[in-house]
C-alpha cells in the first residue's frame, strides 16, 4: 500500500474529481455478494451477473431502496450479459446460453443454449468473455487461456476471440487473446478487446479484433490447424525481440491500437463502453474502460490512420470502491460499474458490488484528446487555455517500446526524453499543436502538459496521456 | 495411584446399605457395597472359598510390576508399600530392594514442555471432571516418575494397570502431555528471564501420506529435526511424500479473539493448546483454510502439522486479531519456548542383602497371587476362606482392616448366590468402575459438589449442559445400540459437556449395555409408529420455525441451531427409542424437573401423541433428512443448502466429470449432479449438498465433491442413445413450477425432456427420474443390476441395464439406493 500511495501521489494533482462526476453507491442487502461479471441496464432495472453464477434482477436500480431478486443461480462464471431479441443471452464458461423469464416473476423459466462446444480443460482462469453484437449481427467472445493445471486435459481454443455462427457452430476469428476480460463492438461496429499484461503480453492492451489476426499469445496457436479457425497458422513465435520487429516477422501479427502502460494507467483494463450519447458531454465518442486492479475507470480515444485504428489513453476517475471488471451506461446517463477483487487483489475497501459515476454538469478544463500529425501531435482541451500558459516547456513527451516475450509483462524499453520544438495554440484556445522530435512507429507516447492552465488560470484535470503511435498520418 | 481406591471405599461407606430394590429383581439381602469389597479384597485370590465365591469375587487382573522399577523411584515405591501390604518401613524397603532387583531401576529423565501446556493440563483435570474420582489432586507423582511415563500410562492406562476399567479417555499424546505435566508441574524449574530461544522446532518426516485422516508422523524417525523461524517448506527433505511438524509456541499479545489462516498445498492442521484450530485437509491444489478461538495474551502451546503427496507443496500461516491485521505470522512471536520438568532424584544401587530378605516377604505374603509378573518363591498355602471369617479377627496381611470389614458381609457362604440378577450385576459394576462417582441412577451417586463445581458451561443449557446425565431407566430410554457406542466411545451426543466420559473395551461396553437393556427395558419400547410422508412432512414442520421451534436450540445434521447447541436431531431415532421419545416429548418437565426443554403439549392428547410421533417418523430420515425451516446454510458462507422451499443450483467443475457441471441441492436433502458436457446424469446423494468454497473462494476452480453422504455415480458416458445411432445434445433446461430443472435435449432425431426430482420414502427417499420422448424412441441408460442403485419402473426392478423410451411416451424411473 505504501507504494501504491507514492504511484498516486506522483500523478499530476489537478482539481478534486468530485467537482465534476461523483460516485453513488448502489444499496446491496446483506447476504447478496455481487462479484460482477455482467451488467444490463435496462428503464430502472439491472440485470447483474456473477462469479458466484447468479444472476440477480435489481428494480428501483436508481432509488434509495433497490429491490433483488435471483433471476437465474449455478451458471459457471457467467461474465457478460446481453438483451437481444426478448432473451437475456449470458456468457458461462462453457457455453453461450440464453434465458428468459416468461411469467415476469423476476426468475428465469428457461435456458437455452445457443453455442457452446468449447471444450474446457477444468483450469480457473477459462473465462469466457462477451457476448458482443458484430456488425453482421453475430455475437462474439473472448475466450482466456488457462494458468496451471488442466485436469481435464488442455483445450482448444484458449486465447481466442470466436463468432457464433447461425447454427450455434462457432468460428475462431483472432489467435492469441492472453486475458480478454473486455469486447464490446465500437458505434460503427468494429469489435474491439482489452488484454491484461502478462507472458506474450507486454502491457495491458486495448486492440481491434479483426479476422484473421495474431495477438501475440502462443498458446492457443495449434487450434489454428482445426477447420474451425479463420487465422493462418503463425508458425514459432519468437522470444524476446521487440514489438517493431515482432509485428515486421510475425504472420499477421497484430499491434494493439492503445498500449495502457502499466502502473501508471491501472493494471488490469476490463469492460469498456463509448459514450455514443455525450453522457459526459466533453467525452462523447470516447471510450470508458474500468481497471480491475487501481478501481478506476480510465479513458480512451481512438483514429483511424492508414486504415488502422490508434489512439491514446487517459486517466478519468480514481477512488472507486473496488476492482471495476464491467461499465454500463444507466438510463439516467450514468455509468455503472460493476466490481470484484477475488483472487486479485484491488485498491480501494470493498471485495464486490456496484457504483455509478454520475457527471455533474460543470466541464472541467481538460486534455481531452491527443491525435497524431506529421512532425508531432495535436492536443484537444475541453475549454480554451491561457495562451500564455502555452510554450514548448510546457509540456513534457517521452517514448518507449515493449519487448515481445515469455516472460511476465514488460518494463518499458529505450525510453527516450523528447524534444518539442513548437506549441501553437488555437485561436479559440482549445488546440494546441506540438511538434515533437523523435517521434517513432510502434512506441507509447507519453505526453504531459504540466505547465499549461485554463482560461481562468486554473490546473488542467488531467494534464496526461499516452498515444500509440503505430502509423503517422500522411506518411 | 492411591486416592481413587480410598475415594471408592469412602462411597461405599456413604452408601452404606443398598436403596430400595424398586424395580427388576434385586436381591433384598445384596450388598453392592460389600461385594465389590470383597472383590477390591482380592480375598479369593489367596484364600480357597470354593468354585462358586472363587468366581463371584474374582478380582480384576493386578497392576503389572514388570517394569515398575523403571518407573518409580524407591522414595515412592517405599511410602506406598508402607500402605499396602507392608508391615512397616523396615519390611516397605526390603521389598522396594527386592523390586529394584526384578524389575529395573528407575530410567527417568527430564522433559521439555512448551509453553501453556501446564496451564492447559490444569484446565483439562478441571473441565474433564477427574475430581469426581480424584477429590484430591492425587499427590506423590512429583516424586515418582517423569513425564514421559505419566504421560504414557494416561495414553493407554491398562498397559500397566489392566485393574482400571474405566480410565482410559481416548488423550491423545498432546493432551496427555499437557494433563501430566500439570499432575508433575512441581517438578517445574525456574527458568528465570532467560529469554525463550528462538523459532519453532520444525521436523521433517519421510513417509507415504494417506489419502484420509492425520498421518502418524511419530512412527518414523524425523529426516531433519531443528529451528525454524518462519512457516513455509523450506525444511523438507524431499518434495513427495512428507510431513512437516512445527512445534512450540506462539505469543500472543493481547486477548481476544485470533483467527489463523493456514494455506497448505496439500494439507495442514494447527493446534493451539492442543485444541484443533484449523483443519485443511486432502490431497488438493493450495487451499487457505481459517479457524477462530479466544486466547489469553501470553505464551501459547503451538503444533502444525503439514502433509504432502505429491503435485505442488506450499504452506503459509497467516493470522488476525484484536491488535493485527491479517498477515504471515511473525518469526518474533514463535518460539520453541519451553520450560524444563526435572524428575526426582534417584539411585540406581540396589541393596543385595535388602533385595533378598524383600523376596522373602514378597513370597510370605502370597505377593505374587496377584503380581504373577514378578518370579517369586512358593508360599505355604493361605487358610481356606471360611475359616479366616471364622477366626474373625487376625488381620489380613494382604488387605487392610476397613477394607476387610467391608467385604465380610458379602463374603459368608450363606450369601453367596450363584449368579448376581442383572440388576445387582449393575449395580455392583457401577459401584465397581466408579460410574456414580459421575452420574446418578435412581437417585443414587453423582458428582461431589466440589467436583461440580471445576465443570465449565461451553453452552447455555443449565445444569444439563456441564453434567453428565442421570442414568436412571436409560435402558428404557435408550437403545441398546446407541448405548454401546456411547460405552465405546464412538459416539458422544454431548458435546457441550466437557467431563469426560472414559472409553470402556468392547466386550464391557456391550455388557453394560445389555445389562441396562435388561434391568431397565420395558415391553412394548421399540415399536415404531408408522412412516408416512405426511407424517415427515409434518414432523418437519413441527421442528422448524414454522411449529415449535426445536431448531431454536438442536442443531439438525451438523448444522447449528439458531440458539444454543443443544443435541442434534438427527440422531435421535438411532439414540432414543420410540416409546420413551414419545413421553419425553410430551412431558419434558415430570421427567427431568428443571429441564430447559419447554413443554410444547400442555395436554398430551392423541394429537400431541400423533404429533410427537411425526416428529419421530420425520427422524427416521436420519442424518440426510430434510431440514426445518430456519436452518442450514448457516454454517459457513460456503456449504449450500436449499431453503427448504425451492432447490439450490450450483454450477462447478466436479471431480471425475467434467467442468461443465450443475448440481441441484433439494429441499429433500436428496441432491443430483447433471455433467453438462456429457448428457449425463452423474451423481446423486444425500443430506448436506455442497461446499461452494471450491468455486467461490479465491480464484476458486478447484474439483469438487458433495458433501452429505449416500454419494452414489451413475453409469458414465450420455443417460440417453438414439435408438437410430444419432448424436446427443443437451439444448438446455427449463425450471418445473417449484424450480426443479428439466433438462432438454435432442437424442437422435427424438427431443427428450428429463426430470429429476426425489421424492420421500420409509427408507429415506428415492429419486424419480420423469423421461419423456417424442420424436422418435430412445434408449435410457440405467444403472447395472449388480450395482449399489437399483432402478424400478411400476414397482419392478430393471435388471437390463438399460430401458427404451418410445416415441410419445413418458415414463418415470425410480433410483432406490
Amino acid at each position: 500500500m505504501v507504494m501504491l500511495s507514492l504511484c498516486l501521489a506522483l500523478l499530476p494533482q489537478g482539481p478534486a474529481d468530485d467537482r465534476f462526476v461523483e460516485i453513488v453507491d448502489l444499496p446491496q442487502p446483506e447476504g447478496v455478494v455481487l462479484e460482477v461479471g455482467g451488467i444490463l441496464a435496462r428503464d430502472q432495472q439491472l440485470l447483474v451477473s456473477t462469479r458466484r453464477g447468479e444472476v440477480w434482477q435489481i428494480d428501483d436500480a436508481y432509488g434509495d431502496a433497490p429491490r433483488y431478486t435471483l433471476y437465474a443461480e449455478g451458471l459457471q462464471e457467467p461474465l457478460g450479459l446481453l438483451e437481444k431479441d426478448g432473451w437475456v443471452y449470458v456468457a458461462q464458461r462453457g457455453e453461450l446460453s440464453r434465458m428468459r423469464d416468461v411469467d415476469g416473476d423476476g426468475r428465469m423459466d428457461e435456458l437455452e443454449t445457443v453455442s457452446g462446444g468449447w471444450p474446457l480443460s477444468g483450469n480457473y482462469h477459462e473465462y469466457c468473455f462477451g457476448p458482443t453484437v458484430a456488425d453482421d449481427g453475430s455475437l462474439w467472445l473472448t475466450l482466456n487461456k488457462p494458468f496451471g493445471p488442466e485436469p481435464f486435459g488442455k483445450a482448444d481454443w484458449r486465447g481466442w476471440a470466436i463468432r457464433v455462427e447461425p447454427d450455434g457452430s462457432f468460428r475462431g476469428v483472432a489467435a492469441g487473446l492472453r486475458s480478454p476480460a473486455g469486447v464490446n463492438t465500437a458505434p460503427w461496429g468494429d469489435v474491439f478487446y482489452s488484454d491484461n499484461q502478462g507472458e506474450w503480453c507486454a502491457n495491458s492492451k486495448f486492440a481491434h479484433l479483426q479476422i484473421g489476426d495474431f495477438h501475440g499469445h502462443p498458446h492457443g496457436i495449434d487450434s489454428c490447424k482445426l477447420p474451425e479457425s479463420l487465422v493462418e497458422f503463425p508458425g514459432d513465435v519468437p522470444s524476446g525481440i521487440l514489438i517493431d520487429e515482432a509485428a515486421r516477422t510475425i504472420p499477421h501479427y497484430t499491434l494493439p491500437a492503445v498500449w495502457i502502460p502499466y502502473d501508471k494507467l491501472g493494471r488490469s483494463p476490463a469492460g469498456f463502453v463509448w459514450d455514443t450519447e455525450g453522457y459526459f458531454p466533453p467525452y462523447k465518442g470516447h471510450v470508458f474502460m474500468g481497471d480491475q486492479y487501481s478501481s478506476e475507470v480510465m479513458r480512451l480515444t481512438l483514429e483511424k490512420v492508414d486504415g488502422r485504428w490508434q489512439g491514446a489513453c487517459y486517466p478519468f476517475r480514481r477512488g472507486l470502491k473496488c476492482g471495476i471488471t464491467r461499465v454500463a451506461w444507466g438510463t439516467d446517463g450514468s455509468l455503472w460499474a460493476g466490481m470484484t477483487n477475488r483472487g486479485w487483489p484491488s485498491v480501494g475497501p470493498a471485495k464486490d458490488g456496484l457504483q455509478r459515476i454520475r457527471w455533474k454538469g460543470e466541464t472541467p478544463c481538460d486534455l481531452v484528446e491527443v491525435t497524431a500529425r506529421k512532425g508531432g501531435f495535436t492536443l484537444r482541451f475541453t475549454t480554451p487555455v491561457d495562451p500564455a500558459t502555452v510554450a514548448p516547456d510546457s509540456f513534457a513527451v517521452r517514448n518507449w517500446t515493449y519487448k515481445h516475450h515469455s516472460s511476465y509483462g514488460c518494463p518499458p524499453i529505450d525510453t527516450q526524453t523528447l524534444g518539442v520544438t513548437a506549441a501553437r495554440v488555437s485561436e479559440d484556445g482549445l488546440r494546441v499543436e506540438l511538434d515533437v522530435d523523435g517521434c517513432a512507429l510502434t512506441r507509447v507516447h507519453e505526453i504531459e502538459a504540466p505547465g499549461v492552465r485554463s482560461a481562468g488560470g486554473e490546473e488542467l484535470w488531467h494534464a496526461i496521456a499516452w498515444y500509440t503511435l503505430n502509423a503517422i498520418p500522411g506518411e | 495411584m492411591r486416592l481413587p481406591a480410598l475415594l471408592a471405599l469412602s462411597t461405599l461407606a456413604a452408601c452404606g446399605g443398598d436403596p430400595g430394590t424398586g424395580t427388576g429383581g434385586g436381591s433384598p439381602s445384596f450388598s453392592a457395597a460389600a461385594e465389590v469389597a470383597a472383590v477390591q479384597g482380592r480375598c479369593v485370590t489367596c484364600h480357597d472359598a470354593g468354585s462358586e465365591r472363587a468366581a463371584r469375587f474374582a478380582p480384576h487382573p493386578a497392576p503389572s510390576l514388570s517394569e515398575v522399577g523403571t518407573r518409580a523411584t524407591a522414595e515412592w515405591l517405599r511410602g506406598f508399600l508402607v500402605g499396602h501390604y507392608a508391615a512397616d518401613a523396615a519390611e516397605a524397603a526390603d521389598l522396594t530392594a527386592f523390586l529394584r532387583e526384578r524389575t529395573g531401576v528407575p530410567a527417568l529423565a527430564a522433559a521439555g514442555i512448551g509453553g501453556g501446556q501446564i496451564d492447559q493440563g490444569g484446565r483439562m483435570f478441571a473441565e474433564a471432571g477427574c475430581a469426581a474420582c480424584h477429590a484430591e489432586e492425587p499427590i506423590g507423582l512429583a516424586t515418582k516418575t517423569d513425564l514421559d511415563h505419566l504421560a504414557a500410562f494416561l495414553v493407554d492406562p491398562r498397559a500397566t494397570r489392566p485393574d482400571l476399567r474405566t480410565h482410559d479417555f481416548g488423550l491423545d499424546g498432546s493432551q496427555a502431555q499437557a494433563l501430566a505435566a500439570w499432575l508433575l508441574r512441581s517438578q517445574l524449574v525456574d527458568a528465570g528471564d532467560a529469554p525463550p530461544a528462538a523459532g519453532l522446532i520444525c521436523e521433517c518426516f519421510e513417509m507415504k501420506i494417506p489419502a484420509e485422516g492425520i498421518p502418524d508422523v511419530d512412527s518414523v524417525a524425523p529426516s531433519f529435526r531443528g529451528r525454524a523461524d518462519t512457516i513455509d517448506i523450506s525444511h523438507r527433505t524431499r518434495k513427495l511424500n512428507y510431513a512437516l511438524r512445527f512445534t512450540g509456541s506462539v505469543q500472543i499479545p493481547a486477548g481476544g479473539k485470533w483467527t489463523f489462516h493456514a494455506g497448505a498445498d496439500d494439507s495442514a492442521w494447527l493446534w493451539i493448546d492442543g485444541e484443533m484450530v484449523v483443519r485443511n485437509p486432502g490431497h488438493k491444489p493450495f487451499e487457505v483454510r481459517s479457524g477462530s478461538v479466544d486466547l489469553a495474551p501470553g505464551w501459547h502451546d503451538f503444533a502444525l502439522l503439514y502433509t504432502q503427496a505429491g503435485g505442488g507443496d506450499k504452506l503459509t500461516l497467516e493470522w488476525e486479531g484484536p491488535t493485527i491485521e491479517r498477515q504471515a505470522v511473525p518469526a518474533a512471536v514463535l518460539s520453541a519456548r519451553t520450560e524444563t520438568l526435572v524428575p526426582p532424584g534417584f539411585s540406581a544401587d540396589v541393596d543385595a542383602t535388602a533385595a533378598a530378605r524383600g523376596a522373602e516377604a514378597f513370597t510370605a505374603r502370597h505377593c505374587a497371587a496377584c503380581h504373577a509378573d514378578v518370579e517369586a518363591g512358593t508360599a505355604a498355602p493361605a487358610p481356606v476362606l471360611d475359616a479366616v471369617l471364622a477366626n474373625g479377627k487376625g488381620a489380613c496381611p494382604g488387605a487392610s482392616a476397613d477394607l476387610v470389614a467391608a467385604a465380610r458381609p458379602a463374603l459368608g457362604a450363606g450369601a453367596a448366590v450363584a449368579q448376581r440378577s442383572p440388576k445387582d450385576e449393575l449395580r455392583y459394576r457401577m459401584l465397581r468402575d466408579g460410574c456414580l462417582n459421575c452420574h446418578m441412577r435412581d437417585g443414587e451417586g453423582g458428582m461431589s459438589a466440589a467436583a461440580q463445581e471445576a465443570l465449565v458451561e461451553v453452552e447455555d443449557l443449565g445444569e444439563e449442559g456441564r453434567l453428565p446425565p442421570d442414568l436412571t431407566k436409560v435402558g428404557h430410554r435408550l437403545r441398546r445400540s446407541w448405548l454401546e457406542s456411547v460405552l465405546k466411545g464412538e459416539v458422544d451426543a454431548r458435546a457441550y459437556v466437557r467431563a469426560r466420559m472414559p472409553h470402556l473395551s468392547d466386550e464391557e461396553a456391550v455388557e453394560y449395555a445389555a445389562l441396562f437393556e435388561a434391568v431397565d427395558a420395558e415391553p412394548g419400547d421399540d415399536v415404531e409408529p408408522v412412516f408416512s410422508t405426511e407424517a415427515a412432512v409434518e414432523g418437519r414442520r413441527i421442528a422448524g420455525n414454522d411449529g415449535f421451534a426445536c431448531i431454536a436450540c438442536h442443531g439438525v445434521a451438523g448444522f447449528k441451531s439458531t440458539g444454543p447447541q443443544g443435541m442434534d436431531l438427527a440422531i435421535q431415532h438411532q439414540r432414543l427409542k420410540p416409546v420413551w421419545f414419545r413421553e419425553w416429548l410430551l412431558s419434558p418437565s415430570v421427567h427431568r424437573p428443571g429441564t430447559r426443554m419447554p413443554t410444547f403439549w400442555p395436554v398430551a392428547d392423541e394429537k400431541a401423541k400423533s404429533q410427537a410421533d411425526a416428529v419421530r417418523v420425520w427422524l427416521s430420515l436420519g442424518n440426510a433428512m430434510p431440514l426445518p425451516k430456519g436452518i442450514g446454510g448457516n454454517d459457513s458462507a460456503y456449504v449450500l443448502e436449499s431453503d427448504g422451499e425451492r432447490p439450490r443450483l450450483h454450477g462447478a467443475f466436479l471431480d471425475g466429470l467434467s467442468a461443465r457441471c450443475m448440481a441441484v441441492g433439494t429441499p429433500e436433502r436428496t441432491h443430483y449432479a447433471y455433467d453438462l458436457a456429457n448428457a449425463r446424469l452423474a451423481w446423486i446423494w444425500r443430506g448436506a449438498f455442497m461446499d461452494a468454497k471450491g468455486t467461490w473462494d479465491g480464484r476458486a476452480g478447484q474439483l469438487i465433491r458433495p458433501l452429505g453422504e449416500n454419494w452414489v455415480t451413475l453409469p458414465e458416458g450420455p443417460s440417453f442413445r438414439a435408438a437410430d445411432g444419432g448424436a446427443v445434445k443437451m439444448l438446455g433446461h427449463r425450471l418445473d413450477p417449484d424450480g426443479y430443472p428439466v433438462w432438454r435435449l435432442v437424442v437422435g432425431a427424438a427431443s427428450v425432456e428429463d426430470h429429476p426430482r426425489p421424492r420421500w420414502s420409509a427408507d429415506g427417499s428415492e429419486l424419480v427420474r420423469r423421461v419423456s420422448a417424442d420424436g422418435a424412441p430412445v434408449i435410457l441408460v440405467l444403472p447395472p443390476a449388480d450395482g449399489s442403485v437399483k432402478a424400478f419402473v411400476d414397482g419392478s426392478p430393471v435388471t437390463t441395464g438399460k430401458l427404451v423410451i418410445a416415441d410419445g411416451q413418458t415414463v418415470e424411473v425410480v433410483y432406490r439406493w
